[in-house]
């Protein structure tokens, strides 16, 4: 499959199960190496470069399945994020987390996310829905060039699923977002651009309106319904 | 996130060494070697929680570092006549050159890998220690000097003195220790014992950070055999034996991991066992065995981690009350359910 993804693009990646879509994430941070293949960011190769150097370029991702730091706070959680940004973890002697700066970026985190109640609450205490809110937010926090979203809004509540479109939609308009989502609602009124893939192959890439009538996306991945 | 100031962590840890001190003062002789004893096992139970509490590397083969730490000093003195003002920094940069290494050599290896890539390590030093006919094999070597202090007006050979003197150092080891896991360095620790994948996300490399906290754990862990060495005036092979390993990390563990003063509390808790259950049964280490297991079957949290359960209890009852008082019917809603977290990490730590 090829793939370009430009500068800024809002682009949604749906298919049926077992499409390949969350492989095309792992395959485009560094969590798996292609056996065939080049992955490029910014137009500079990085196929070879694993899933720590691709966050240092900008690309930041959200799990499908939470992948948090259950037993500490929300707050330690955004700390560890921001200070990751910021370059801050190799500090032996004092607790950057607790400078100004860094407070406020964790602060600033939570009210967009709607995580500010729960701030001072250990992870493993929150609500599903909530738990998604501080992995996408975690995501956010080190403030990516390209921000990839693996079914945010899977489990959350219509209130819920409606907060993360605003402010998704709210993001740097110089921000990518790539987004994995199967509620096409929220896809047609996020995307301004469609990628169908199945079976590991790209079967649509166009706009949403175009989406909806192609009888190819009808067919293997939305039935006659829409 | 580790606070070192926390009030139960900080109660337990005065409490401890108000005991210590206290028992220095007013032990026998006897008493007081345990004494020692224990403020040995208690720096290095605390350096290995360094590891396996916190990036949750569960090192099997602690005993090498501890070994290298008493070795370095005694054949620094003893052979090379060297004095124990430059064979201390030595032996305890021995003990994080050795850290280093085993570091650099394990820093893939997860979960069983990393503890059969430890024990392997312990073992080698065993082995290679045993078959040196320089280091003395098997029988080890004696002689291993107490540092002259009598400028400051410490006298050493003295057990009390001593004791008084270890007791100091296992609570200098655990402030410093205990800032260092408060740290930016700390929060990241705890984050890749947590979740390492997610680590990787954040564009963190976990390999340098556990390197680094092996290598500080080898330090301090060497800092422990250089007081054995001292405390006992020999040292043996066996400190690089899987089986004193073993124990470190029953301490550990039994303490609570991953909540520093709980290791020392079992290192504590461990050497009293054996001392006071070996003067009418030689098989105290059934007993040492029946408490591990209790431990993990009520949670595996050790010592400090029912203490924390009992803070959090007497809490909700606490708030329970409080709220009977100010709504009446809806006293209930402050009851919560049990919530599984580990020692030393208190829910509602701020940052």
């Amino acid at each position: 499959m090829s793939l370009r993804v430009t500068r800024g693009e809002r682009l949604a990646v749906i298919g049926p199960n077992g499409a390949g879509k969350t492989t095309l994430f792992n395959l485009l941070c560094g969590e798996l190496r292609p056996s065939g293949g080049i992955v490029r960011i910014g137009g500079e190769e990085a196929t070879r470069e694993d899933a720590v150097a691709r966050a240092r370029r900008g690309l930041s991702r959200s799990f499908q399945q939470n992948t948090l730091f259950d037993e500490t706070t929300v707050r330690d959680n955004l700390a560890l994020a921001v200070l990751a940004r910021l370059g801050r973890n190799w500090v032996f002697w004092r607790d950057p987390a607790r400078e100004p700066r860094v407070t406020a970026r964790i602060e600033a985190l939570a009210r967009d996310l709607g995580l500010a109640e729960v701030l001072d609450r250990p992870v493993g205490a929150l609500a599903y829905g909530t738990r998604r809110q501080l992995e996408i937010a975690l995501a956010l926090a080190r403030e990516p060039e390209v921000l990839m979203l693996d079914e945010p809004t899977a489990g959350m509540s219509p209130e819920e699923t409606r907060a993360i479109l605003e402010l998704v939609r709210g993001l740097p308009r110089e921000m990518t977002v790539v987004l994995i989502e199967h509620d096409l609602d929220l896809v047609f009124e996020f995307a301004e651009r469609v990628v169908v893939l199945d079976y590991g192959r790209v079967v649509f890439d166009g706009t949403p309106g175009a989406a909806r009538a192609s009888p190819v996306v009808r067919e293997i991945y939305m039935g006659s319904e829409v | 996130m580790f606070r070192l100031f926390d009030p139960l962590r900080t109660t337990v840890a005065l409490a401890l060494l108000i005991a210590g001190l206290w028992w220095a003062r007013t032990g026998d002789y006897f008493g007081r070697e345990i004494l020692a004893e224990m403020a040995v096992f208690a720096i290095a139970a605390m350096s290995l929680d360094l590891l396996a509490g916190f990036p949750r590397l569960v090192s099997m083969g602690h005993g090498l570092f501890v070994g290298i730490g008493a070795y370095a000093y005694t054949v620094a003195t003893v052979l090379a006549g060297w004095p124990p003002a430059v064979a201390f920094p030595l032996a305890v940069a021995a003990g994080a050159g050795a850290g280093l290494l085993v570091g650099l050599a394990t820093v893939r290896a997860r979960d069983i890998f990393y503890i059969m890539a430890t024990l392997a390590f312990g073992q080698m030093g065993y082995v290679w220690v045993v078959r040196s006919g320089e280091l003395g094999g098997d029988d080890g070597l004696a002689g291993a000097p107490r540092p002259d202090l009598s400028a400051l007006g410490l006298d050493l050979s003295d057990s009390a003195t001593f004791a008084t003197l270890l007791v100091s150092v296992a609570a200098l080891v655990y402030l410093l220790l205990g800032r260092l896991l408060a740290s930016g360095f700390g929060r990241t620790l705890l984050a890749i014992g947590q979740n390492e994948r997610r680590v990787r996300a954040l564009g963190i490399a976990p390999g340098p950070y556990k390197v680094a906290a092996t290598t500080l754990s080898g330090a301090v862990a060497g800092l422990a055999g250089v007081l054995a060495a001292m405390h006992s005036m020999y040292v043996s092979p066996e400190l690089f034996h899987w089986t004193w390993s073993g124990e470190a990390l029953i301490m550990t563990i039994l303490g609570g991991i991953g909540s520093l003063v709980g290791p020392a509390l079992g290192a504590a808790a461990v050497v009293w066992l054996k001392y006071a259950v070996s003067a009418w049964t030689e098989h105290w280490g059934l007993f040492l065995g029946l408490f591990l297991i209790l431990a993990v079957w009520t949670g595996g949290q050790g010592l400090y981690g029912y203490l924390e359960r009992l803070r959090r209890w007497s809490a909700t009852v606490r708030d329970a009350r409080g709220r009977e008082h100010a709504g009446g019917d809806r006293a209930h809603q402050a009851v919560r359910g049990p919530h599984r977290h580990r020692p030393g990490v208190a829910p509602g730590d701020a940052g």
